[in-house]
């Protein structure tokens, strides 16, 4: 095994170890909630990693963290993998080919994928029930996660671009 | 981006696609049980999740020594040792508190088979409180089983994994709960609505326009589903008004258990009645299970008659 495989192994280790404590810090009873509202704190991380590494990486990481999710969440085990998965290859491959990983891109990119995964949610578990007052829900459970996650997604743009520089250092000195 | 779909890596997503897809519809067909994957994840990250959730409640506490650190290193031991036997004490004060708590509601209902389980879990994207708790179907937990604090009722299982279990609560809409008013013997039923679960309320509907059930009036279960057990309080009628369809009444009830910041709950894997109104819908398919419930639970009582007489 060469100096560059081990590094590559190290790195995608690292992006594993990082999206599981992420996992475990988001289902934390009580840690960063304002009032009943948590981040979603892995979506972010993969967003920027998809940004950066690609679709491939990026998608894999997203089928890694919507796995996580699924196990947790009160959705369909599957939905949030899938959605993840597609949101990410789609981000790897509009870094690639239209846009530039930057800042405002991570944050429209989150926004994008966190408010998708939660219209999924309040149209097939919601609104198609016919639930009455079901856009509550929307609006202060569903819209404020999405704020929530984009205020930190900054931290993770600044975090992960770091990262990212530091191995592309050690791989191509 | 065109030769991204004749690609290698399209063929690999697109695979994985395929069998998420596949998961997600085997999912859709035995809702309440977990697939394997589901499960070897729980076996890792439900440990780590015990782990996490007990830390967070001493988390300041530690912050503190650090300050103290600057001050005085002799002094930062001194405390960090203090603080971390007064750690250990309120672990103990609070374990032996809802021991002692949930030893009473074992003694008030002989019939009823409890797991003791803890909260580490709450997903940021569950509604109405849902969380997760460290028991699963190895600890005899199945799904529909009602959990409950010594206080009242907290909802059922939705899901169960081998180590974890996933809870709906009783401010959920999509759950039902057959109720009745202790003090007038109004029959109705509880469920979640959404209006009313921002401020931690649930709502007791079909309530027959002649009744006199007021504010304060306490709601118990039924028992008429076979989904929960008689008797278990549910909480307190804050509010009574009447329908928009102006055929019945609705009762405001803020339920007995502190939903919202529950960390210890029990779980009701057998009690008296289980699924006998399932077992007369479902005859072929629930009866040999609840037979075998039932029976354990008969030959139990069984016992303690004959012990007792």
């Amino acid at each position: 095994m060469n100096r560059r495989t081990k590094i590559l192994i190290q790195k995608y280790s690292l992006y594993g170890f990082i999206l599981l404590v992420l996992y475990l810090l988001q289902n934390t009873p009580g840690l960063f909630a304002i009032g009943q509202i948590k981040p979603v704190l892995v979506l972010p991380f993969i967003v920027c990693i998809a940004m950066l590494e690609g679709e491939l990486v990026g998608g894999l990481l997203g089928v890694a963290a919507g796995l996580l999710c699924d196990c947790g969440s009160s959705l369909i085990f599957g939905v949030n993998s899938l959605i993840f998965m597609v949101a990410c290859v789609a981000v790897g491959l509009l870094v690639i080919y239209y846009m530039q990983p930057s800042l405002i891109n991570s944050l429209l990119f989150t926004g994008a994928l966190a408010l998708a995964r939660q219209l999924f949610e309040y149209f097939f578990y919601y609104l198609m029930w016919g639930y009455p007052n079901a856009s509550l829900v929307l609006v202060k459970g569903m819209l404020p996660t999405v704020l929530y996650t984009l205020a930190v997604t900054p931290l993770f743009f600044w975090g992960v671009q770091k990262l990212y520089g530091w191995y592309k250092h050690r791989l191509d000195p | 981006m065109k030769e991204f779909f004749h690609s290698k890596v399209f063929k690999l997503f697109l695979a994985i696609g395929i069998v998420l897809f596949a998961l997600l519809l085997r999912a859709t067909m035995t809702q309440g049980a977990s697939t394997l994957f589901n499960n070897a994840l729980g076996l890792v990250t439900t440990p780590i999740q015990k782990v996490t959730a007990s830390i967070s409640g001493i988390f300041d506490r530690y912050l503190h020594v650090d300050e103290v650190y600057e001050e005085n290193e002799n002094l930062r031991e001194e405390i960090r040792r203090l603080n971390e036997n007064q750690v250990e004490l309120e672990k103990y004060r609070n374990e032996n508190e809802s021991l002692k708590e949930f030893l009473e509601v074992k003694e008030e209902n002989p019939d009823h088979q409890y797991v003791a389980a803890a909260v580490v879990g709450r997903e940021p994207n569950s509604r109405f409180y849902a969380f997760t708790i460290d028991k699963g179907s190895l600890d005899g937990v199945e799904p529909l089983d009602p959990v409950i604090t010594a206080d009242g009722l907290v909802g059922r299982v939705s899901e169960v994994g081998l180590t974890f279990s996933k809870v709906t609560t009783i401010l959920d809409p999509s759950v039902n709960v057959g109720c009745y008013n202790v003090r007038t013997r109004d029959m109705g039923t509880v469920s979640g609505d959404i209006a009313a679960a921002q401020e931690g309320l649930c709502k007791m509907e079909l309530v027959d326009r002649a009744s006199s059930s007021a504010r304060d009036d306490i709601i118990l279960t039924a028992g008429s589903t076979g989904l929960f057990p008689k008797d278990l309080i549910i909480g307190k009628i804050t509010n009574i008004g009447s329908e928009s369809h102006g055929k019945s009444f609705y009762g405001e009830i803020r339920p007995a258990a502190d939903i919202q910041n529950v960390k210890d709950v029990l779980v009701i894997t057998s009690f008296r009645g289980q699924g006998s109104s399932l077992e007369d819908m479902q005859p072929a398919v629930a009866a040999p299970e609840q037979e075998d419930k039932n029976s354990e639970t008969g030959e139990e009582e069984d016992q303690a008659a004959s012990s007792g007489e």
